[in-house]
């Protein structure tokens, strides 16, 4: 990349792309200026521009227009940005390069361009056909800064490290999840948090660790591909949007769908209330990826716009990174297995009656949902454990290798489940309880007479 | 492709006597002067295109159109003012997004009147005006009106060409 913005001061510093992301952030529309083969001019506003790596940027591409055209004859752009934030002006020369039409690219300009329609009341006009992508050849600055850039509220780099401190400290996965949020919440000053794990039996993420919403909502389900969480996940990339759109919100109609599936076979809603907020402006959803597999969401939101730049975008990315090494740290080293200490089952005085529905491995207490998916597979197969032999020790190598589970080859996220599991038996204040007895053991304490029905 | 474009204008000189001159309904004229957005593009010598941005326009008797700029930032504006090359201009409402493009063959390079900073003070008002009605940061308001005590050039234009771009299905159509 050529870079022009080197005055005659040798002081003055070179400027790189990665200087210019706030420009991107699409409060000011950018001017796009094209050129025809014949040598005629072109100018047009352009919605939005996406940072893609410090030597490209990508812009939407909306509509079948004079500028597309220019674009493919010529391969040759300009677009002129401003920094909100100090009110300098850049061009930028760019080569077209290639379009994608999906992917993860696409979903995150997708994303971000509902937010920003929905921002400008153009909802049903702006419709994404593909992010084109250009190399920067050249960036000059057309008008200096004029007002000072602010002072940060929260200096992002030592507050980081501040939250992976705390992070290291933490013994077990539960341990871990709370405290990365608490963590963000403290030091970063984000106060709407989410962690949530994948079932990918039924396609679909629980939230497994919630921070600062009235209800922990530990349980709730985000199907894969809705809202940012949901695309986040399916596409294994980090999706911002900075005005909410009625796209992404996670809002009733998604409720409503997912009670809808649960069928009239149900004896109840078959699922925990979303917790997040009712008026989201901003949101934004990290994949945890371990050795290139999803094994968690981080998810943040906030009732103000443009709350997420590209800053804590960043730095929520490496909080998910450490999250995803620090969890398959923890889930390594298991205490070798002891001799499991078979009794027959207490007797107490109350009777609890536990079904399951086979279709989703749904689990009922009595009449109130428990948990589905793998977590309630497991839940299942402890309880018939315990029913038939009195077993109540547990390992969870023991639970990698059950064929009945259903668990995924690398049976990743076993240890996740288990967190999510422990906690809703908790919130549900039933008298079944885990009780960790050491790394990768539990212990199944139950306080009441089980009886058991498969539906 | 069977879409109409504006290449086939053959057109070197700026004149009121000029083929293919369009002359502008008063409607649109009145959107044009009425402190609007306007961006600009223009090809640099080396044959890329460029952007820029300008403050205010005037539309004479004659269907010309004089763009105030300031000269700071535009300097691609002004050599091709100099030059006489051509031109794109797009007026856009940030309310209604309504949005209008013009477009020349040629420019050239005019002397500031009384008028045109009339046309300055009287636009760029109303400008800001919308941009803090929108929710824009007074301290980004008061950076674009301080734009027009700098210095300033003018240019003229008669459009050949003018396009509906208001974004949506009907963006592109010839006025």
């Amino acid at each position: 990349m050529e870079m022009s913005g080197r005055s005659e001061d040798d002081a003055t510093p070179v400027l790189t792309l990665d200087a210019l992301r706030d420009c991107f952030e699409g409060a000011v529309p950018a001017v796009l200026a094209t050129v025809d083969p014949g040598g005629t001019p072109n100018v047009s506003y352009i919605s939005q521009i996406q940072y893609v790596d410090p030597g490209r940027v990508a812009l939407s591409y909306q509509f079948f227009n004079k500028t597309r055209r220019n674009i493919l004859a010529t391969r040759t752009a300009a677009v002129e940005v401003v920094d909100t934030l100090t009110t300098a002006f850049y061009q930028l020369d760019l080569d077209f390069e290639t379009t994608e039409a999906q992917g993860p690219l696409f979903e995150t300009m997708k994303a971000k361009l509902a937010g920003i329609a929905s921002h400008t009341g153009m909802e049903g006009v702006f419709r994404l056909m593909g992010a084109d992508i250009f190399r920067v050849r050249a960036i000059r600055q057309m008008l200096p800064p004029v007002v000072p850039r602010p002072v940060p509220q929260v200096a992002v780099l030592p507050a980081l490290c501040r939250v992976l401190a705390d992070m290291a400290r933490a013994g077990t996965l539960g341990e871990l999840y709370d405290t990365a949020l608490d963590a963000i919440a403290r030091h970063l000053g984000i106060t709407n948090l989410m962690i949530l794990v994948p079932d990918n039996t039924r396609g679909a993420l629980d939230a497994v660790a919630t921070w600062g919403y009235a209800a922990s909502g530990i349980g709730a389900e985000v199907r894969l591909g809705d809202g940012v969480i949901g695309v986040a996940a399916r596409e294994r990339v980090a999706i911002r949007i900075d005005h909410m759109s009625t796209d992404y919100l996670y809002g009733t109609a998604v409720r409503d769908r997912v009670r809808a599936e649960a069928g009239p076979g149900a004896p109840e809603s078959r699922g925990v209330a979303f917790p997040g907020l009712v008026h989201p402006e901003s949101q934004i959803a990290l994949p945890i990826i371990w050795q290139g597999r999803l094994t968690g969401v981080l998810f943040a939101e906030s009732p103000l716009p443009l709350r997420f730049r590209h800053e804590e975008e960043d730095t929520l990315s490496c909080i998910a990174a450490a999250l995803a090494a620090h969890a398959a740290a923890l889930a390594a080293d298991d205490d070798p297995a002891e001799t499991p200490k078979a009794l027959a089952p207490g007797s107490f005085d109350t009777t609890l009656m536990m079904r399951h529905f086979a279709a989703d491995d749904s689990v009922f207490a009595g009449g109130d949902y428990v948990i589905k998916g793998v977590a309630g597979a497991i839940l299942w197969k402890l309880l018939r454990a315990y029913v038939a032999t009195g077993a109540c020790e547990f390992s969870n190598r023991e639970l990698r290798l059950s064929p009945e589970l259903r668990l995924p080859t690398h049976a990743e996220n076993l240890e996740a489940r288990l967190v999510l599991l422990e906690r809703r038996l908790r919130e549900k204040a039933l008298p079944i309880q885990m009780e960790k007895t050491g790394r990768g053991r539990f212990r199944l304490a139950v306080q009441a007479n089980i009886s058991m029905q498969e539906e | 492709m069977h879409h109409k474009t504006e290449e086939g204008i053959n057109q070197t000189m700026v004149s009121a006597e000029t083929p293919g001159t369009i002359l502008l309904s008063d409607e649109v004229v009145d959107f044009i002067e009425s402190g609007v957005s306007i961006i600009v593009g223009v090809v640099g010598a080396d044959g890329r295109a460029r952007g820029g941005r300008a403050l205010a326009s005037r539309v004479l008797a004659g269907g010309a159109i004089r763009l105030i700029y300031p000269a700071e930032g535009n300097s691609a504006i002004s050599d091709t003012a100099q030059s006489g090359g051509p031109i794109a201009v797009t007026f856009s409402a940030p309310m209604s997004h309504r949005t209008i493009q013009l477009k020349a063959m040629s420019t050239r390079a005019e002397e500031p009147e009384a008028d045109d900073v009339n046309s300055l003070t009287q636009q760029t008002d109303a400008f800001a005006a919308v941009l803090r009605a929108i929710g824009y940061a007074p301290s980004f308001v008061r950076a674009f009106c301080a734009r027009r005590s700098q210095s300033f050039c003018v240019l003229s234009f008669l459009p050949n060409a003018a396009f509906e771009q208001t974004p949506g299905p009907g963006a592109g159509r010839k006025l």
